[in-house]
């Protein structure tokens, strides 16, 4: 027979554990989208470089996968590949005129750490080759030994969305499609 | 006699740490142990986030060892401990992010590891709150040895290095802590990779019985102590 002191001794212990929650929670909100929103700055930092581009307000990391027009220059998309260990988060631009991939961040990975040290290197090595290529070059571009699976599902999924009608990529990718207010130039 | 059989705190701790390893002997909580342990940053990250939950976890339910009914026992150490695992989650996402977004699947199911349940359920739920944070501390600092030991064999195999990514955990100034041993970055890649965590865990639990064999005369923590007061 379960006594009501003792059901009132769980309750207790489920309001002390929700009390403790509500105030991690409270403390750490603010910070937790200052990280954020950080890290999203910095990933399109590195991807927008003209600064009159930089949209404002940034989108939601949220939106997953998505992808933004910004100024009808440049596609700003947001996607997965699959991956040797899981997706592979991608946060790219690319030029709407010529469809080439202007830019590439790696946002996030489970790939085999020490062997996958070349997604950490935007800027040179072989992200920078995928920079430029369209679709055809793009799977010509050759896989990086040691880390074939994973540096071969990033370029094929990049072909894929390359090859894919401009007019028809949101419906390909399943992305969530969206315009950035930009200082767009005139 | 009770007081008599009672271990110094001291004591406690180290039988957690090592007597009583929960991974080299009790060969508990290795799934998280096996998945993270691929660089030194990981494996200190996951280490911290379970010392948290498991301090913590301990010691609040030593505190209302004599609140919590019986019939409810489970589900209140399992919402005990569940609170202190979003707690660290929270926490991790708050100051150190980068490194959450990378282990955070195992930080999240730090709840179900059975290391934790196990020590609440044998010994934090019958003894002193002091008793209950001695043995937690010292069950969290035998976790964390075996985590950055697996990690450092793993990732200096694996990349000819050790403290890759230290800045994710200690800032920007970590960054010049990378100690890289050889000229060839790809070292050998198996010991990064799952197959080569349960050989090289094979290997180090292998040594360890060479040196301290599990059937030694070494004094061992019983897993259901002696009755407080």
């Amino acid at each position: 027979m379960v006594d009501i002191r003792s059901m009132v001794n769980v309750l207790l212990i489920t309001l002390g554990s929700a009390t403790l929650l509500a105030a991690t929670h409270w403390l750490t909100t603010d910070r937790i989208a200052r990280n954020q929103n950080a890290r999203l700055r910095a990933e399109l930092q590195a991807l927008i470089t003209d600064p009159k581009l930089m949209p404002a307000p940034l989108p939601q990391l949220s939106m997953v996968p998505a992808s933004w027009e910004v100024c009808g220059e440049l596609l700003l998309v947001r996607s997965r590949a699959s991956g040797y260990a899981g997706p592979i988060e991608l946060l790219y631009t690319l030029n709407q005129k010529a469809p080439t991939l202007d830019r590439l961040r790696i946002l996030s990975h489970q790939e085999t750490p020490g062997i996958t040290r070349f997604l950490r290197d935007s800027d040179g090595g072989w992200l920078r080759a995928l920079t430029g290529q369209t679709a055809l070059s793009m799977s010509e571009v050759a896989t990086v030994s040691g880390a074939t699976i994973t540096s071969r599902a990033i370029r094929n999924h990049l072909a894929a969305v390359l090859d894919a009608p401009r007019e028809h990529l949101g419906d390909a990718l399943n992305l969530v499609a969206g315009t950035l207010e930009a200082d767009c130039p005139e | 006699m009770t007081q008599a059989l009672r271990p110094s705190l001291q004591k406690t701790i180290a039988a957690g740490a090592v007597a009583n390893n929960p991974v080299w002997v009790q060969l508990l909580g290795l799934c998280p142990l096996l998945a993270v342990s691929n660089s030194v940053t990981n494996a200190i990250g996951l280490a911290l986030a379970s010392a948290a939950v498991l301090i913590g976890s301990n010691s609040v339910i030593a505190l209302l060892r004599h609140r919590i009914p019986e019939f409810a026992r489970l589900p209140c150490f399992v919402l005990i401990i569940a609170s202190f695992t979003t707690v660290a989650v929270l926490l991790m996402q708050a100051f150190t992010y980068e490194l959450y977004l990378k282990i955070a699947l195992f930080v999240q199911i730090i709840v179900t590891n059975c290391m934790i349940l196990g020590r609440a359920e044998a010994f934090a739920s019958k003894q002193t709150v002091a008793a209950a944070f001695a043995d937690a501390l010292g069950t969290a600092a035998g976790f964390a040895i075996a985590l950055l030991t697996l990690g450092a064999v793993r990732e200096l195999i694996a990349t000819g290095g050790l403290f890759d990514q230290m800045e994710m955990l200690f800032g920007a100034t970590a960054a010049s802590w990378h100690l890289s041993l050889t000229d060839d970055p790809s070292g050998m890649l198996l010991a990064a990779l799952p197959p080569g965590a349960f050989i090289v865990a094979g290997l180090l639990l292998a040594l360890k019985n060479a040196l301290r064999p599990s059937n030694s005369s070494s004094p061992m923590i019983p897993m259901t102590p002696y009755e407080q007061e």
